[in-house]
Order: structure tokens, then C-alpha cells, then sequence
């Protein structure tokens, strides 16, 4: 059977497939109990029905927006609540200037936590460097990262262009990307198991950030907001925290009384 | 610094009315360049013609800015945001930013043998906030003698210092009195702006917006929420102080 969605993040295919579903009303909803992270079960929402909807659906401005980021939340539930606010806003005018809405909140909620997780993606990805017969100039750039959200798309423009000369791979439990300096490519899951181990540059790199560290304006709290704890496995530099926070009274001090 | 005479006193290769001659000299040139760009733009292709006039080359596209240490000398926090409102408007500053004076090994013994509190930095920023977006004048932030309350932030300050102006109707208010209820920021304000147009705003409205703007309920007024004369009594104790939490 072919499968409505490509990917989990597969926005497109939703919409394409939006006036289907429309279409076949409220009792076809009755499959996205089933809902999981598999991409096949959620085939299951997709029916075949040619009833026309009763009432028209033209997407307010912004729903697009909204839905593409939501579309990447690891929610299982997110194409069911984007489709059963469809519903809503083809039942009631005016809902979607409701800012204040519940259900609308709860989906803004879902985007900005996508967005966050791409922000955060383009900062805390650390590669490594693996020497490659086959890459051009004989090594490679891999990076191992967990992200929480299906964002590994929307990032891939960013270290396109960021490292768009040199070969890297990103390697992720949700699928991988890889560039060779023309080409970008995807393939399946990669495990921990197949992170870099550390390279050369990582001690230049641990002594920079151990440098820069400032004791005199030690904020765990905004420390934690900033690089969220969550992170740390996979960041070479969280092993230092410790250290620089436990001395950094002493720093302190040490600096006033001189 | 934020005075001349303390810029004098600590360093004196340094020169206040230079820095602010210079600042507007640049402000001019980011003028004329803003409306060289607006002609350039305002030129429309005729038909056949060349696609538009090219572009003037960009000047300091990110507009200036500037850092003032705070807590080096005794000028208080009145006289800083007053100096941030006159960059500000007069020169158009981007941004002015704060840093509490940390002291480093071998400083003078001129300075102080203390480092400022970073949360006086951070009130410092919140009523810079309070300046830019909330239209909060730079005499009307500072309720206390000179300083920012260190235990209440200046919006909240300043509604306990004006009881009269609150509660506000969250269905009636104007934008400016919203802006000005502590716990709102202008984000929630514009929501509430948008839902209320379409329909009366309740209290799970406001719940809804945030933790913060709970903090908004004793100062506001809906169709099934009226506050208490004790909520804002209650907030006018000075808040426990948040004792920063170790993480090892």
C-alpha cells in the first residue's frame, strides 16, 4: 500500500490529503486512536472516500506556518489535533483570530517547542572528525545528536550552508544526513553506537570554553535555560560544568582579594 | 560610566562629550543613509526600462549601541536610565547595554572592593524594557530613593506606587494601561487585544496566557473575575528572595 505520509515531519502529504479527510467527516476520525509513531499505522486515518465536505475549508493566513512546524512535533497526536482544528475552523467563523483559543494555544505550543528544538539543533551539534578515503580531502565531519522533534530537515539548510565545503554527516536516531560538498543526502536511523569518538580538536575546544568561562557572573538558572541539561550527553564541554561551577566562588573571591 | 566626572575619575583617556559627539555624528550618517535607501526604493522601472536604481552601499546596517558599567561609582540607577533615554532618543541607539562592575585582581584602589549585584543589572534591564516597549518614561520607573527595588521588579514597583490607576478592564483598557499591569508583557497584551475582539475575555483567559500573568489577576478587572484589595497587599511584601538553587 502506499503510505499518504513520506516521513513523520511530512507536512505536504498532509495537505494534500486534508480535503480527503475533510470529506469522509468525523467518523473516519475514528482511526486516529491507532495513531503511533509508526508512519504506516497512521495510513490508517487516510480513507478513501470521494463525498464532497459539506463546508469549505480555505486556510486562514498563517495556517500553513503553523501547521508545517507542528507537523515536526514528536507528538503522536499532532495530525489528529491539527485535523480536528480543521474541523473547528470550518464550523466556526472567527476562531482562528481567537488567539486565546485552548486548542489553538496548545498547537502555537507545539510549534514554538519545534522551533526552539531547530534553534537549539543549529547550536549543539558537535562534530568530529573521521578520517574518509572517499570524502574529499580524506576526512569527514560527523556529529551525533538526539533531537527531540522530527527537525532534521529543517536544519539541513543551515549546515548546508554553514559547512557547505567541507564532507559531514549528522547522525540521529530519527535518520541521518549527509553532505559530501555537492549533494545532500538522507538515509535511516544511526544508533549511539555509531557516534565519532572524540578527535584531536576537542581539546582546543574544551580549553576555549574552560577560558571563557566568566566566575564573577555565575547564573545557573539562565546556564540551564540556555543549554538545557538535556543536551549535555552529547556535548564534549557539559563534562566541565561541574568544575567551573564549583570553583567559580572560589575564582571569585580569589579575585577580589588580590 | 554612567556621569562624565566618574568617566574623568577612572578613565581618563576617556571623553564623555567625545563619545557622545561621535555617536552623533554616526547617528546623522545612519539618517542620511536610511533616506538614501527610501529614494532608492521609491524609484518604480518603467515598462522596458532598467529593473531599479541600484541600491546605496549599506551603512552600519545594525545601528549603534553602546555599555555602561554600573556600580563602579555612586551614580544611582535614576541617572543611568536617564542617560540610557537621552541615547536613546537623541542619539537612536539600537540598545545600551548594563554590566555590573565585577572587580578584577590589581584594580585600582579607587574602585570598589565589591562587585555589584547582577540582579541591580537585571533591574536595570527590565526598566529598559519598560522604556523601549511599555512607554514608561525614564523619571517615572525609579519609585524609590535613586535605585530600582531589588526585591520587586520596576513594573510591579510602579503599579504598588500608583494603586489609583489599577484595576484595569482587560474588555475596555487601551493598549497603554494593559502594557503597564505587571505580569503582562506585550505579547499577552496583544493576545488579549486580538480574543477580546471577537468575544469578552473570562478569567481562564488570563490563567491561560502564562504563568506570569497570573501575576497580572490582582491588577485586573473581567467579567467573572473582580480582585480583592489584599491580592495587591499581599504582593507588596517584599518577595521572599529567590536563593539561587545549586546544581551540584
Amino acid at each position: 500500500m502506499q503510505l499518504p505520509l513520506r516521513h513523520p515531519a511530512d507536512w505536504t502529504g498532509f495537505a494534500a490529503q486534508l480535503p480527503a479527510l475533510l470529506a469522509a467527516g468525523e467518523a473516519g476520525d475514528a482511526a486516529e486512536v491507532g495513531w503511533t509513531r509508526d508512519i504506516g499505522a497512521q495510513a490508517a486515518l487516510f480513507g478513501d472516500t470521494a463525498e464532497a465536505s459539506a463546508l469549505p475549508w480555505a486556510p486562514p493566513e498563517g495556517w500553513e506556518d503553523l501547521g508545517r512546524r507542528v507537523a515536526m512535533h514528536a507528538d503522536d497526536a499532532r495530525y489528529a489535533r491539527l485535523l480536528a482544528f480543521v474541523r473547528r475552523l470550518q464550523r466556526e467563523p472567527g476562531l482562528w483570530a481567537d488567539v486565546l483559543d485552548p486548542e489553538r494555544r496548545r498547537l502555537q505550543s507545539l510549534a514554538r517547542q519545534v522551533d526552539r528544538e531547530i534553534h537549539k539543533m543549529h547550536a549543539f551539534v558537535r562534530f568530529r572528525e573521521v578520517a574518509d578515503e572517499q570524502a574529499c580531502g580524506g576526512r569527514r565531519h560527523v556529529a551525533w545528536f538526539e533531537p527531540a522533534h522530527h527537525v532534521l530537515r529543517a536544519v539541513a539548510p543551515f549546515f548546508v550552508r554553514r559547512f557547505a565545503q567541507h564532507p559531514w554527516a549528522i547522525l540521529t536516531p530519527r535518520g541521518c544526513l549527509h553532505w559530501d560538498g555537492q549533494r545532500l543526502t538522507g538515509t535511516g536511523r544511526a544508533s549511539r553506537a555509531d557516534a565519532p569518538p572524540e578527535d584531536a580538536g576537542e581539546a582546543l575546544w574544551l580549553t576555549y570554553y574552560r577560558s571563557i568561562f566568566n566566575p564573577a557572573r555565575l547564573k545557573l538558572a539562565m546556564m540551564k535555560k540556555e543549554m538545557p541539561v538535556r543536551y549535555w550527553a552529547n556535548l564534549p564541554e557539559a563534562a566541565l560544568i561541574t568544575g567551573l561551577v564549583r570553583d567559580a566562588p572560589t575564582r571569585e573571591g580569589r579575585m577580589r582579594r588580590v | 560610566m554612567p556621569s562624565a566626572q566618574s568617566l574623568k575619575a577612572l578613565a581618563p583617556e576617556k571623553n564623555a562629550d567625545g563619545i557622545e559627539r561621535t555617536m552623533s555624528r554616526i547617528h546623522l550618517r545612519l539618517q542620511a543613509a536610511r533616506d538614501a535607501r527610501r529614494e532608492a526604493d521609491a524609484v518604480r522601472a518603467l515598462p522596458g526600462a532598467t529593473a531599479r536604481a541600484a541600491r546605496p552601499p549599506t551603512f552600519a546596517p545594525a545601528g549603534q549601541s553602546t555599555q555602561l558599567i554600573v556600580g563602579a561609582d555612586a551614580s544611582d540607577d535614576r541617572a543611568v536610565l536617564q542617560l540610557s533615554s537621552r541615547l536613546y532618543t537623541g542619539q537612536g541607539l539600537r540598545r545600551v547595554y548594563y554590566s555590573a562592575y565585577s572587580p578584577i585582581p590589581h584594580a585600582s584602589s579607587r574602585l570598589p572592593p565589591q562587585a555589584a549585584p547582577l540582579m541591580r543589572e537585571h533591574r536595570l534591564y527590565q526598566a529598559d524594557w519598560l522604556m523601549r516597549f511599555y512607554g514608561f518614561g525614564a523619571d517615572e520607573i525609579v519609585t524609590e530613593a535613586g535605585f530600582l527595588s531589588l526585591h520587586h521588579d520596576p513594573k510591579l514597583a510602579w503599579a504598588l506606587a500608583h494603586p489609583a490607576g489599577f484595576p484595569v478592564d482587560v474588555d475596555r483598557a487601551p493598549r497603554e494601561a494593559l502594557l503597564r499591569v505587571p505580569g503582562l508583557g506585550v505579547g499577552s497584551v496583544d493576545k488579549l487585544l486580538a480574543a477580546r475582539q471577537h468575544r469578552r475575555l473570562r478569567r481562564a483567559d488570563l490563567i491561560a496566557l502564562g504563568p506570569a500573568a497570573r501575576r497580572a489577576l490582582p491588577f485586573l478587572v473581567a467579567i467573572d473575575h473582580r480582585p480583592r484589595a489584599t491580592d495587591v497587599q499581599a504582593l507588596a511584601q517584599p518577595a521572599r528572595q529567590p536563593r539561587q538553587e545549586t546544581l551540584f
